[in-house]
């Protein structure tokens, strides 16, 4: 899912960097103290979590993650991919440093976007509805990073349609992979330390 | 009972952070990189390619192309990520590696390299000056040891001596190209997470209450 250096125009890769800088700004001014060590935690999950490879027949892909991290940093999302991110490409070189905006939106927009979708379902009363939130937030992040992607790369492939369903293509198998872990992160959380997760202040009023 | 049943997910979630990890040391795994080396023996071209976990390239494209960006042969490694090709051509090549979903490596061969022993076309002005001194240093030493040695021609010896040194140097060109290649390394990912706690640490410091 990382797109490499050199692959994209500087136009998109400006854009992608401003997003992701307002982003990352947004994000910052959220992490309110107690939530910094929350963060901490899930950027080093996410900057280990590319090294998990999933084979699967010919081609293998590796775990994203962006899905839970979003689910319980909410706006906080963008900073600490980013430094995880930032980490991936000096040390791994995975993605690259002038890709790095590009690369935070497409993988932390996604993240927030779940965040707001998926965190006021997670104390809902039929534990189902629960699984099935976390499961799709895992699938969603995955999937919506995608079509981020393609969406960059239409600019220098020129065939959105094509890009879009190979990069999507590739990548179901670990949108399942990860709803699954998304949902029992989610299952473990509840049961094991239920502040972790957002909108348990509003468990009563549920 | 409830806490038996915590202690039976945690065991769950190890095993299953166990097993990813395990994924990654062993499994034929992609990433964001692919590795690409080869090199020269005798006439053969040698291609070895790994992704950076280690594993090997199989079935990834391996195309050669002359200096005018011609495609001169193609081809697929094998499951040890290995292809060989007989040199097509005295040119200096590009031997790509297209491995899926846009990676890709490719590694220079120049003309230098692929000269084989004595029939390179490098060989001719280098030849003249060479048979003056090879001729005074072999005729003392064939006086006293024995007299088939020199009889031989320069141009022959020349070429037991580059076929030798490429048996001998084998091994450390192998070496060389798993030295070249950038793994994921533990201290990596080690040192990554310290940056992550370091930064927490900054974060905290700056969010502090007063």
């Amino acid at each position: 899912m990382h797109i490499s250096e050199g692959v994209l125009s500087g136009p998109v890769l400006l854009s992608g960097a401003a997003l992701a800088a307002a982003g990352t700004a947004i994000g910052l001014k959220k992490l309110d103290y107690d939530q910094i060590a929350k963060a901490g935690m899930l950027s080093g999950a996410f900057f280990v979590a590319s090294l998990i490879h999933v084979p699967l027949g010919p081609m293998s892909v590796h775990l994203i993650m962006n899905g839970l991290v979003g689910l319980l940093l909410g706006w906080a999302a963008f900073p600490a991919i980013l430094v995880a991110l930032a980490l991936q490409a000096v040390f791994f070189q995975f993605g690259g440093i002038t890709a790095l905006g590009v690369n935070t939106t497409l993988m932390a927009l996604p993240a927030v976007f779940c965040y707001f979708a998926f965190s006021p379902l997670l104390f809902h009363r039929r534990p189902l509805v629960v699984l099935a939130a976390a499961f799709g937030c895992g699938f969603l992040s995955v999937f919506l990073s995608g079509v981020i992607a393609s969406m960059a790369l239409m600019f220098t492939e020129e065939n959105f349609w094509s890009v879009a369903a190979m990069v999507v293509a590739a990548h179901v198998p670990i949108m399942i992979i990860e709803g699954i872990v998304t949902a029992l992160c989610v299952v473990f959380l509840k049961k094991v330390q239920p502040s972790m997760l957002p909108a348990y202040s509003r468990k009563d009023g549920l | 009972m409830k806490k038996r049943f915590l202690r039976v997910q945690f065991l769950i979630v190890v095993w299953a952070v166990v097993l990813g990890v395990s994924f990654v040391l062993h499994d034929n795994a992609s990433a964001h990189r692919v590795n690409i080396f080869a090199w020269v023996e005798g006439d053969t071209v040698f291609v070895e390619c790994k992704y950076p976990d280690g594993t090997k390239v199989h079935e990834g494209v391996i195309r050669v192309r002359d200096s005018g960006g011609k495609e001169l042969l193609n081809g697929k490694t094998n499951t040890k990520g290995e292809f060989s090709f007989k040199v097509p051509k005295q040119d200096d090549l590009t031997v790509v590696l297209e491995a899926g979903m846009g990676h890709r490596a490719d590694w220079p061969l120049s003309k230098q390299d692929l000269a084989p022993a004595g029939e390179a076309p490098q060989a001719e002005p280098t030849a003249p000056p060479q048979p003056a001194p090879k001729t005074e240093a072999t005729t003392p030493a064939a006086k006293e040891s024995a007299p088939g040695a020199a009889s031989l021609p320069p141009a022959d010896i020349d070429q037991a001596i580059e076929k030798a040194l490429d048996k001998k140097l084998a091994p450390v060109v192998r070496m060389l190209a798993e030295m070249h290649e950038q793994k994921v390394r533990l201290t990596d990912v080690l040192g990554g997470i310290g940056y992550i706690i370091g930064l927490v640490g900054i974060a905290a410091y700056f969010k502090r209450k007063p």
